[in-house]
């Protein structure tokens, strides 16, 4: 079973294992878009 | 670039802005500016290779480069920053949009069904982790590793520090300013009755659900515009006024659904929220950009009660001249057709362009535009698209 499947534990474990430190703090900036590129690209 | 290049460019983009604005005001200038919606045609045109420049930012880079190096414009509706198949890609599926040679194309689909639009309002990123996802890359999808994903977000990252970069190249280098303060990461403007059309239901299902289902769709278009559209106004009404040392407009949007809307549609569906988000803008004395997609002729007068100065229309198919008749308070962006300028002569191109010039831009509430994007090889020749530039660069009102 893929760990990341399950909302919304599986989507928080995703960003955090998926950023780096740096960009933490730019999570909820950065991951809407990048969700936005995968649902409507 | 030296100090003194750097200087140039500042006032030469201070300089288009200021054209920008005064014509969006109805204010006259000394010669008409023009913004061009030039998309994929910049790559033919440079002599490069759709796909490669689809998916390599070093030759969308030089498509766009050789573009503003070749056509003296005063703003660029595109700087390359339309490409995100690099994302999906990497992330190893495929997605809805594709390209050819020819073009990029996009395939038909729908996030949602009738029965599901609630759920999608009450929590997007959930139905999208857990609904929209999964159907979309099937099998593929509970596959996915985490050095997929990464390597997506990586290309991810890429693609928005290239549109960081074009807006610096576009700007610093070519004097050409951005269009509005549009971001991206925050969404932009898009009311519930667009959204539906877009991507949730797709046009042939929002066609018939209007028939069938129009309670629960005035009911998603109200909770869908509450919670998108009222916060964007009131941060319309904090604002500090208008931004005119920075952007072109205030705000941007694009309008499609008024083609499938009737008179009653449109003013159940569409117009309650759009006029508070203008009614916003007028009160600040901002000026906003509105691409009407198809036609809009019908609904002109609506937007005519709006002071001079707070709305341009980005004309796709509608004619200007018949445009400023039916609301002669909009300023109009547009003008220049790809029939025109695909199979028209120069000469044929420049009396046109004058013409333009001449009626509607003396005065102030013109801006010269290609209403349709020029995505086509062969939606413009290239000589007439420089013949016009040069023209209305040099013409003087």
């Amino acid at each position: 079973m893929n760990e990341y499947l399950s909302y919304p534990e599986g989507y928080e474990k995703l960003c955090h294992d998926l950023l780096p430190l740096p960009l933490r703090p730019f999570k909820k900036m950065l991951m809407p878009l990048f969700l936005k590129i995968l649902k409507d690209g | 670039m030296d100090k003194q290049q750097k200087q140039a460019m500042e006032a030469l983009k201070a300089e288009r802005i200021k054209l920008f604005r005064d014509q969006a005001a109805f204010r006259p200038t000394e010669r008409v500016p023009h913004f061009c919606n030039a998309v994929t045609w910049k790559v033919f045109d440079a002599g490069d290779s759709l796909p490669e420049a689809l998916t390599d930012f070093k030759v969308m880079e030089h498509s766009v480069r050789h573009f503003l190096d070749n056509y003296p414009v005063d703003g660029l509706m595109d700087t390359g920053i339309r490409n995100q198949f690099n994302v999906m890609e990497a992330f190893g599926s495929e997605g809805y949009y594709y390209y050819t040679d020819e073009a990029v194309g996009i395939k038909d689909h729908a996030l949602c069904t009738i029965d599901t639009l609630m759920d999608y309002l009450e929590d997007e990123e959930r139905y999208t982790w857990e609904r929209v996802l999964p159907e979309k890359f099937g099998d593929e999808w509970n596959q996915k590793t985490l050095d997929q994903w990464k390597t997506a977000f990586k290309e991810y990252l890429k693609y928005t520090y290239f549109i960081i970069h074009m807006g610096s190249v576009s700007g610093k280098e070519y004097g050409v300013p951005s269009l509005a303060p549009n971001n991206p990461a925050k969404g932009a403007i898009q009311f519930g009755i667009e959204e539906l059309e877009s991507n949730l239901l797709g046009i042939k299902e929002l066609s018939i659900s209007l028939r069938r289902h129009k309670a629960l769709l005035k009911e998603f278009c109200d909770k869908w515009d509450e919670k998108h559209i009222d916060p964007m106004i009131e941060k319309v009404y904090l604002s500090d006024g208008p931004q005119d040392d920075k952007y072109c407009f205030d705000a941007s949007m694009i309008l499609l659904s008024h083609n499938i809307l009737n008179p009653k549609q449109f003013d159940m569906f569409l117009w309650p929220s759009l006029k508070r988000m203008l009614d916003a803008y007028a009160w600040k004395g901002e000026s906003v950009r509105i691409f009407a997609e198809g036609s809009i002729l019908r609904y002109a007068e609506k937007f005519n009660r709006y002071p001079k100065g707070t709305i341009t229309f980005h004309l796709e198919q509608d004619d200007p001249f018949e445009f400023r008749e039916a609301a002669p308070n909009c300023a109009i962006m547009g003008g220049l057709d790809t029939e025109m300028l695909a199979n028209a002569t120069v000469e044929e191109c420049i009396a046109h362009t004058k013409k333009l010039c001449d009626e509607l831009g003396r005065q102030g509430g013109f801006i010269l535009s290609e209403g349709k994007m020029l995505s086509y090889k062969n939606d413009a020749k290239a000589d007439n698209l420089k013949a016009i530039c040069d023209f209305v660069t040099n013409y003087k009102l």
